[in-house]
Parts: C-alpha cells; structure tokens; sequence
C-alpha cells in the first residue's frame, strides 16, 4: 500500500452569507487514526466532505499525495468517506437493498475484499437482501462501517460510525478497526460523540469548534499537557500558581483544577503540597476547551 | 465511467421489464378494438411517463450514491447521460419487437413510422426526468413541487401535441409536418442533458 498524505490548505466553506469552515489546514499522515471531534454543528461532516470531494469548498485546496483531489478519479479511487445513508431520499424511501450497495462499492473501490465484506455481513447479522429504509439506524451504522472496512481504501472517513450501535456493537467496531489498521498501512479519520471510549484509539485527534481548527495534536502529548489537581484549596492554589486554569470545581474546602502546561515540575509542586495530580480524559477536556472557547 | 454505467444500469434495468408489461396488458386491452394505431400511440406514451419517473428517480438516488462511494461527478452524470441515451434508443427498439410479436408486422410497420418522433420524445423525457431528479435535490421545498408539477405538465402537454401529429403521421400525412416538433423535442432533451451536467458540477452529497 503506498504512503500519501492528505493536504488540506486554507479550507473555507460558506452557506449563503455564513461561513462555517474558517481556513482550515491539515495534514493527514499515513497510517494513523484521527479522532475528529466537534460539537454539533461544529463543521465536521462539511470538513470530511470537502477532504473527500463530495462537497465543493469555498476556496483553499485538498490535495492527495500532491495532486488535487477534487474531480480526481485516481485519487478519489484511494479515498473512501462512509457515512451513514439516509432511510430516506428526497422522493421517498430509500430502496436500495444492502447487497446493491456492496456490488456498487466493489465497483468503485479498486482495494474491495468482497471476501472481507462477507465476513462483516455474517459477523454483523445483516441481512443482505434488506432495503435500506427498512433497517434499524444501528444496522445502518453497521452497513457504514463494513462499506468503510471492506474498502480497503488507503485512507477512510467514518462519520458517527456508532452512534446507532450498542455497547457490544461498538466494542466490536473498535475491535474490528484496530485489527484493520494493524494488518494494513490505512488511515482512518473517525468523527464521534462518544469521545471516552474511542480515546485510546485515537493517536491524534483534531478539535473542531465552531468552524475553525482548535488543535491538532498527538493524544498522549495532548493529555500530558493537561492535569486534574485536587487537594485542600490553598494548597491547590499554591501547586497550580502560574498554569492557566481550564475548570474548577469546589466541593467544601476541597477543590479540584483542570490545569494546562502540566509537565515533571508541576508533579513535583503537587508532591511537595501534597496535591493529588490525575490524568484529565479526553472527553473532559474536550468539554472543558470547547467551553473556554465559547466564554 | 464503467462503474458509474453498471451503478445506474443496476437501478434501471428492471423497468423495461415493466413497460413490456404493461404494454403485453394495453395489447390485450385493445386486442378486441382491433385500433393498431391507438395501441401504439398508447404504448409509446406509457413508455415516455415511465421513462421520465424512472430517470427522475435514478438521478436522486444514484447519483449522490456514486459521488459517496467516490466517482467523479463528470464520470457519473457522463455515465447517466450515456443510459439515458441507450435507453432512448433500446426502449422503442424492446417495445417495436413486442409489437411485432404479439400484433404482427403491420403493426410494427405502423410503430416504425412514429419512431422518429417517439425517439426525440423519449430522450426529452430521459433528460427531463433526469434534470427534475436534479431540481429535486437542489431547490428549496415549494420550488421542488413546482418544478415536479410544472415538468409533468410541460411533458404531459408535449406529448399532447405529438399526439394529433402521430395520428395524421399514422394516417399517411407527410413526413414534413413533423420535423418541427421533432426538432423541439431534440432541442428541449439537449437543454435537459446541459441542465443535468450544470446541476452536477457543484452538488454536494
């Protein structure tokens, strides 16, 4: 499989007179999960359309191993977005059975495991001769995810691949996608709400909030950067002095701090004060950086 | 554009099966009129009110499916303009056979005769369908009911005034008469082909 990477360049994206994409630059690496978070509405799905060419930007450029991707057969060839499909189209129902869509998608993606797909039909309980609107939203999910797995494509998009599933459902997704991306150099950009259990999957992750780029970081170098103190409140005070604070939660005379710059020397101060020092998950600090932004 | 062929084949192929149908029923509707030319006229303009549902239908749920699974817009909307114009050709083709088949040659003689104006027709109705499909998709909800209504209508009128023409055309009136409905037809299924590729070179999934 080769190595490209996939370039965005100042990505605009405006709806009328609102612009909901401001100037968004990325990189994505070869071989890598991302974890592209965002609140509703943030610009997410806009983002991954415009990284796969299904929507047209504004301006700015995508390009896939240096060439542009839009109208590009043979770079499209190597992209696959799977989101979920509608039950729904304009006219009506949607009424295309399962086993349509896979033959479509062996038609169209030049790395399709029809044997692969198989495996994710039977390990997935599908029915194949279902029509799409007459699926639940978590086998719809399922359908998704097994377009996105069986494409082989060396870089793949997820869009809420699990907010249909269950628990089990989503634990076997993870399963499946770690198992795929060990195997194979593939890169896979997951959006999701469900940040907590898909943290340890992410090795980057990508915050997008209200249209623009937040951070785009590693997650282990991300999470190190961050800390909960908690302790008597003076002592916390004293430990956290001159680390900027992203929340605070008083519980009587305890407190605890979601500080920023966390490193060796902050560790030792808490040690020193006595400060418990605990690792933030991602989910909260995504909670927490969404929220600093917002006030 | 190979792919992009066998995706919107996979959803059409099935209707003509349909027209063949419902023309066996027409056929046996009029067997006991003995009225050829109203059997063929009939047929024909069933075709076309088919052709139109199906090719609106085919550019709302296929193409966006094409540009998910990562064709390019060119190819697809080549590719639904290439089935749209094989089916304008086949479709009478499939039908002129059944004719001959079930009624008998004189029949096919008379349907041969109306050819050159039901293939313009059946285009217009291919491309109009399509662009509609596009209408659909693009415009806001009260302009998507008015384009359908306004489309139909427009065809529906259409193939109103091709009617009398094919019946003097059936009755042995000169091949003249028709050229100028002929050349509207060819001109509006033109229009239809330009809006489809105009429609398709920004959607969005």
């Amino acid at each position: 499989m080769n190595a490209k990477t996939l370039t965005a360049v100042d990505i605009r994206k405006t709806y009328g007179q609102k612009e909901v994409l401001h100037g968004i630059s990325l990189t994505l690496l070869p071989h890598t999960i991302y974890g592209l978070i965002g609140r509703n509405g943030a610009g997410k799905t806009t983002l991954m359309g415009i990284l796969t060419a299904q929507t047209p930007a504004t301006s700015g450029s995508v390009t896939y191993g240096g060439e542009p991707v839009w109208e590009n057969a043979r770079a499209l060839s190597e992209i696959c977005f799977s989101r979920e499909l509608s039950p729904t189209v304009l006219m009506g129902r949607n009424t295309f059975r399962i086993k349509q869509i896979l033959r479509m998608a062996s038609y169209y993606y030049p790395n399709w495991d029809k044997d692969y797909a198989q495996k994710l039909v039977e390990a997935f309980g599908l029915d194949v001769k279902k029509q799409i609107c007459k699926l639940s939203s978590g086998m719809r999910s399922m359908v998704t995810i097994l377009l996105a797995l069986a494409s082989r494509a060396p870089v793949t998009f997820l869009d809420e691949p699990v907010a249909g599933l269950d628990v089990v459902a989503r634990d076997q997704f993870y399963r499946l996608l770690l198992e795929e991306y060990e195997r194979s150099e593939r890169t896979f950009v997951i959006s999701t709400h469900i940040i907590e259990e898909a943290a340890s999957v992410f090795e980057k992750v990508l915050f997008l909030d209200h249209g623009s780029l937040l951070l785009a970081e590693d997650t282990d170098t991300l999470l190190s950067h961050y800390a909960y103190l908690s302790g008597r409140e003076e002592d916390v005070r004293a430990a956290a002095e001159g680390r900027p604070v992203l929340h605070r939660e008083q519980m009587g005379r305890s407190v605890t701090l979601c500080v920023g710059e966390a490193d060796e020397a902050l560790s030792q101060r808490c040690r020193a004060f006595d400060v418990a020092c605990d690792p933030v998950p991602l989910q909260k600090l995504f909670v927490y950086l969404a929220g600093q932004k917002e006030a | 554009m190979a792919a992009n062929c066998k995706s919107y084949w996979q959803y059409v192929w099935y209707y003509p099966i349909l027209i063949v149908g419902l023309f066996v029923f027409y056929s046996f509707l009029y067997s006991a009129l003995e009225e050829l030319d109203v059997l063929v006229v009939a047929s024909a303009s069933m075709a076309v009110f088919i052709t139109a549902i199906v090719f609106l239908y085919a550019s709302v749920q296929v193409f966006p499916m094409t540009l998910q699974f990562g064709s390019t817009r060119k190819a697809s909307i080549g590719a639904l303009s290439v089935v749209e114009l094989l089916w304008g050709v086949a479709m009478p083709l499939v039908l002129a056979a059944c004719i001959g088949l079930l009624r008998g040659s004189a029949a096919t003689a008379l349907f041969i005769q109306i050819l050159p104006v039901y293939i313009p027709v059946q285009f217009l109705a291919a491309s109009g369908g399509g662009l509609l499909g596009f209408a659909v998709m693009r415009l806001r909800k009260v302009m998507r009911v008015v384009s359908f209504v306004l489309f139909f209508v427009l065809l529906f009128g259409c193939f109103m005034l091709f009617m009398p023409m094919l019946t003097r055309k059936l009755s042995g009136v000169p091949a003249e008469v028709s050229v100028l409905p002929v050349i509207i037809a060819v001109l509006l299924a033109a229009a239809g082909f330009l809006g489809e590729w105009l429609a398709a070179r920004k959607y969005s999934v």
